[in-house]
């Protein structure tokens, strides 16, 4: 009975989820005529996707955006969620608020703001000239990798530490102190129990913080400056300026593929530890 | 705390009883006073340098380690752990779980997760064995056969047991020394009968056993003490250093009142409580409650008179 409960989500997801989806895979196949799109079965725009150099190094492009924000989310974010989930319930709520104000902030808003302090002329610039550090204003901060990554991370950042905060909450303190008392130091415990512990919580912040990342079109457009041309803006300059949907159709799926590619690859590796797979099994 | 002993910290929760485990576990700091062992001042050190384990509460196994690589945490942590080692495989075999090796401990039952964490604090050989409530996750039924088991391993291993509880009937089972507490302090330390048929006061007296307690004023006291009760005056051994003029208690236990004599007393029958094995009456005697066993039960009203056992009761100080 109770999975009649299934059927609206269900009905929901494949009429909203995945039929754009076929039908974005049944338009790659077709062809375009002299501005006019012709439904036909032609593999052009598959090949020629695949086979552009353009296409693949923006493609790759998202997965290193992808990686690297992850890496980055990761380390910054799972000192935070740690902390958070030792700290009295009160302050718990104020520092998930902290936590997610970013989030209420428009993401516009919140890159013009990146432009400022980044920019020649601003904060950090001037810090680092008037300190001494810095002869004269770095050009690095701006309209780079750095200043995308650096947005990046500072987008995704509330979403893996919220994951691994959750997971956190649930490790049991007498764990640890179990650890340390059979003879482990602050660290031991941690890699042991600690961690192995709030790897699903690492895991579900990842995927999020990867997908998010890799499929971001905005914050690269916007603060990378020459490297700021993603596999996103590339879709979308196929659909409208070029008018070439059946191209466009054919990168969109090569991207997805991708990103399902990597979560499918990380899902496996780690459901193979026994650890996670008790973890995350129902395992007390 | 003696060499090899069992000990048993009693008392009711709140007392602080597991306090003064997490402080010897190194969990967390003693305001003042020092805690040595084996001569040596461990106060200062982290739990993980201390000579000490623990069986905790709820045992806090390892959910995402197997029961091998739980038993095998304190040497994986000192980098001193084989793949197949033998002290995993001896720890399993002092209590019988080495068929259980690869199982989860999610996949054990209570008493078998009990097991285990006994094996896991006694593989790194600790010169003391600290446990928190190791019976309170167990149904009752499991309770009293795993308590002769520890004792046993207790008694085979030589190692100092300190253990925590405020269920009595585990405490007199396991302990060779008890310690009752009493909201953060010690009220008295011995062996179980001495705690039990000599209590240093009038706490430890009705916290251990059922007791009624016949409250007077001290006539006389020495090894022996004479206590004037509204029951009359009565002479019993002392159970704590008392004063004439001081006001203490006499301690009697059910199983040392003879309701129907012969004895000095008149009891009036307030009721008679069926206990499988015998009767538990409820006695009034010139204004006092007091309990009693029978083997056969006695109409409430009646009339009867109360005999006692002065050798085996003893009269106490009133706990502050």
């Amino acid at each position: 009975m109770s999975a009649l409960l299934l059927v609206p989500g269900l009905l929901l997801v494949l009429a909203m989820g995945v039929a754009p989806l076929l039908a974005m895979a049944l338009i790659g196949f077709w062809s375009v005529d002299e501005m006019v799109l012709v439904p036909d079965l032609s593999a052009r725009a598959w090949l020629e996707a695949a086979g552009s150099a353009t296409i693949l190094g923006l493609l790759g492009r998202a997965l290193l955006y992808g990686s690297a924000t992850v890496l980055l989310c990761a380390l910054l974010g799972y000192p935070i969620a740690l902390a958070m989930s030792r700290l009295p319930p009160l302050l718990k709520g104020a520092a998930t608020v902290v936590l997610l104000t970013p989030l209420y902030v428009g993401e516009i808003a919140r890159i013009y703001a990146w432009r400022i302090l980044l920019g020649v002329n601003g904060p950090i610039n001037w810090v680092l000239v008037e300190s001494g550090l810095l002869d004269e204003p770095t050009r690095v901060l701006l309209y780079t990798p750095v200043s995308t990554l650096l947005a990046l991370v500072y987008n995704n950042l509330p979403f893996m530490t919220l994951a691994i905060w959750i997971a956190a909450e649930r490790v049991d303190l007498r764990l640890v102190e179990a650890a340390r008392d059979l003879g482990g130091r602050p660290f031991a415990a941690f890699r042991r129990v600690t961690l192995p512990l709030t790897s699903p919580g690492l895991l579900a912040g990842a995927l999020a913080t990867f997908a998010l990342a890799a499929g971001d079109q905005l914050t690269p457009a916007l603060l990378g400056g020459t490297s700021g041309s993603t596999a996103m803006s590339m879709i979308d300059s196929l659909f409208g300026v070029a008018f070439d949907w059946p191209l466009a159709a054919a990168t969109a799926w090569l991207l997805l593929i991708l990103l399902l590619g990597v979560a499918l690859l990380v899902l496996l590796l780690t459901a193979r530890l026994p650890a996670t797979r008790i973890v995350l099994g129902g395992g007390r | 705390m003696p060499q090899g002993a069992f000990v048993t910290l009693l008392g009711p929760s709140g007392c602080g009883k597991t306090t003064i485990l997490r402080c010897i576990a190194g969990f967390e700091r003693a305001d003042t006073g020092s805690i040595r062992l084996d001569g040596r001042e461990i106060g200062g050190l982290p739990p993980e340098r201390r000579p000490v384990n623990t069986v905790f509460q709820s045992y806090a196994l390892f959910p995402h380690l197997t029961v091998a690589r739980n038993v095998g945490f304190a040497l994986a942590v000192r980098g001193t752990v084989g793949r197949d080692d033998a002290r995993i495989r001896r720890a399993l075999r002092t209590v019988r779980m080495e068929a259980l090796a690869d199982r989860y401990p999610h996949e054990l039952s209570g008493g078998q997760q009990q097991r285990i964490a006994v094996a896991r604090a006694l593989v790194a050989e600790p010169l003391l064995l600290l446990l928190d409530e190791p019976f309170s996750a167990l149904d009752r039924g499991l309770r009293g056969h795993l308590q002769l088991e520890l004792k046993a391993l207790q008694r085979e291993l030589g190692t100092a047991f300190l253990h925590v509880t405020h269920d009595q009937e585990e405490a007199f089972a396991l302990s060779d020394l008890l310690v009752v507490m009493n909201a953060g302090r010690i009220a008295q330390i011995g062996s179980p009968r001495e705690v039990y048929s000599r209590p240093a006061d009038s706490f430890v007296a009705n916290f251990l056993g059922e007791a009624s307690l016949v409250p007077g004023r001290v006539v006389e006291a020495r090894e022996r003490a004479v206590l004037e009760t509204a029951l009359g005056m009565v002479e019993a051994p002392a159970g704590a250093p008392l004063s004439p003029g001081e006001r203490a208690v006499l301690v009697l236990r059910p199983e040392q009142l003879r309701p129907g004599g012969p004895g000095p007393w008149r009891a009036r029958v307030r009721q008679s409580v069926y206990r499988g094995d015998r009767f538990l009456l409820d006695l009034e005697a010139a204004g006092i409650g007091l309990a009693a066993y029978a083997a056969e039960p006695i109409a409430p009203g009646s009339e009867i008179a109360l005999g006692f056992e002065p050798e085996r009761t003893c009269i106490t100080r009133l706990a502050a």
